[in-house]
């Protein structure tokens, strides 16, 4: 039987916040165990949350981004269940009304499909504290320095068909998260997180199968190994005639095999009620209006002005507009006076992209500000370089050598165009390959890749390419 | 009357330990709570929103700023066990 998988995604993002949200403790990540946990994070008698407005400004953002409805008034409940790392018994959360409800992230398919998937909602809430494990050999440690950190979990609807799509749809959401400026997206530090739930059903089929719900999904790579097994599992499950029980499973990436995480009878019943702490959070109009005129220009419009503004193809126009500032990089090197858009783009995403990738740098960081990288470029189209001296000259700035043409002076790598010094080569060439050069004019054409391997040797690479291919053929039928 | 599985689950939930010979008492008492707030259910709610907090105020909402120093050592002289930092506490594996 064919099988259709239906996948729907929770995913938790650390909101970026210099304080906690109900409290004035740090959320810097990192620090020695505990010395961030204050007295409302620890949950102490008598002490009272107060909301970060930082919080609530950042998770509106998103809602505006994703065409969402951004709730007028929002209530946070508590969440009630035990762990030593939760230590009010409970996690502030928002329940059956969040502060973002609907909305859509549109996703790039193979082919240049766009597929709309809907968000059901997005709500605040109080991230836990971390259990350690394996740091004492029969006790296991709290650190509740995270307690209390941000947190805006974001549900989609299950509208993603594979494993494939979660990831397109993980990505878009990552990119958007930090074009907004609302998470440094961090997956190795948890500030994005996710979530699946994951059932199948024979395909045709209207009706949803019985879910499991996978957790630490931490790497985009794991996710679609993750799902992929999950997916066969209960596809194998029904074919041998069983049932799908509905319950948590763990992935453990070095067995690449989800399994069950809590037994049925400790299936949780959270008891959510209002906190009565904490009052209706009321937003005005002009708060939200001042967001939304503050918003940056998102993703997809950005891909979509690339590929029309400067002609990109679908993939580079997509890899560019992966990050603001990559982006940015693009178009400052444009601003600066890169004259062929295809070809500043076929720059950064071979060499450049490869560059930060072999010196794990982030864009910001690299070495050949987006200016330099524009003269170079402006070099090849004026005739100085040609393509391979400028990947030479470009080694050099990014080695900080100084300027485009302070390199091409200092090493002499200009190239050479004129006539007259490369016949002058191509003469001394034929000379010592003589045989060579009558079995080319005999007709063997390969060997004009020979002729200009020799000529570039003699040059040290600096012969203008065109003009030498041009040459030896003139001079072959000129001989001939 | 509440089941005797019902008392068990609501003891595990709330992480109380019930001995065997207090469970019929307990589901009795537990039943005059439930009779007691059932009276709300004949009040006539249908059209009226729902009141998530008694008082008619919006959460005052304040600036994302550090504030609170930790006093980690008169924190940690209320955990019964602490190493290295961090709380000890029995060895807790999902």
């Amino acid at each position: 039987m064919k099988w259709e998988t239906v996948i729907g995604l929770e995913v938790h993002v650390q909101l970026l916040t210099e304080s906690k949200i109900f409290s004035a403790t740090p959320t810097r990540y990192g620090a020695p165990p505990n010395t961030q946990a204050g007295l409302i994070d620890l949950g102490y008698p008598g002490v009272l949350p107060v909301l970060n407005r930082r919080a609530v400004e950042l998770a509106v953002r998103l809602g505006l981004a994703i065409g969402a409805t951004v709730s007028r008034r929002s209530v946070f409940a508590r969440k009630n269940y035990f762990y030593p790392d939760l230590p009010k018994g409970y996690q502030i959360s928002q329940y059956d009304r969040p502060i973002v409800q609907g909305g859509a992230l549109e996703i790039p398919l193979p082919e240049g499909i766009v597929k709309r998937i809907g968000i059901t909602r997005a709500h605040l809430e109080e991230d836990a504290g971390k259990s350690v494990h394996d740091r004492f050999p029969d006790a296991t440690g709290i650190d509740l320095n995270r307690a209390g950190t941000p947190l805006l979990e974001i549900v989609s609807e299950p509208d993603l068909r594979s494993p494939a799509e979660a990831v397109a749809y993980l990505k878009s959401l990552h990119t958007l998260v930090r074009y907004l400026g609302i998470s440094d997206g961090n997956l190795q530090e948890g500030s994005f997180r996710c979530d699946a739930n994951l059932s199948v059903r024979p395909e045709g089929e209207t009706r949803l199968g019985t879910r499991t719900e996978i957790k630490n999904l931490n790497s985009f790579r794991f996710v679609e190994q993750a799902l992929r097994h999950e997916a066969d599992r209960q596809a194998g499950v029904l074919e041998a005639g069983g049932l799908v029980v509905q319950e948590t499973r763990l992935y453990d990436p070095d067995r690449r095999e989800t399994r069950p995480l809590r037994s049925k009878e400790e299936a949780h019943d959270y008891r959510y009620f209002p906190d009565p702490d904490l009052l209706p959070l009321v937003l005005e109009e002009s708060f939200i209006e001042r967001i939304r005129s503050a918003l940056p220009e998102l993703p997809t419009a950005k891909r979509e002005r690339f590929r029309s503004a400067y002609g990109l193809g679908p993939y580079d126009a997509a890899v560019l507009t992966q990050s603001r500032e990559l982006a940015d990089y693009y178009e400052s090197a444009r601003q600066a006076g890169a004259p062929d858009p295809k070809l500043l783009a076929n720059w950064i995403l071979s060499e450049v992209l490869a560059k930060l990738n072999r010196d794990h740098l982030e864009i910001d960081a690299a070495p050949v500000p987006p200016s330099a990288l524009a003269q170079l470029l402006i070099r090849i189209a004026d005739g100085t370089l040609s393509g391979p001296l400028a990947k030479t000259v470009f080694e050099a700035l990014w080695a900080g050598e100084g300027t485009v043409d302070a390199i091409v002076d200092a090493r002499g790598l200009r190239q050479v165009s004129d006539t007259a010094a490369l016949e002058q080569v191509i003469e001394e060439t034929i000379a010592s390959h003589g045989p060579q050069w009558r079995e080319y004019c005999a007709g063997r054409d390969k060997l004009l890749g020979f002729f200009v391997g020799q000529v570039m040797q003699a040059t040290r690479g600096r012969a203008n390419p065109q003009t030498l291919n041009a040459l030896i053929r003139k001079r072959r039928d000129g001989s001939s | 009357m509440l089941s005797a599985a019902e008392v068990k689950r609501l003891s595990m939930l709330a992480r109380l330990e019930v001995r065997p010979e207090d469970g019929d008492r307990l589901a009795r008492e537990l039943d005059r709570i439930l009779g007691f707030v059932r009276q709300l259910e004949a009040a006539p709610a249908g059209e009226i929103e729902p009141l998530v907090h008694p008082l008619d105020l919006a959460q005052p909402l304040r600036d994302d700023e550090v504030r609170e120093q930790v006093d980690c050592e008169t924190i940690e002289r209320g955990a019964p066990d602490v190493a290295e930092g961090y709380y000890r506490v029995p060895r807790v594996i999902e």
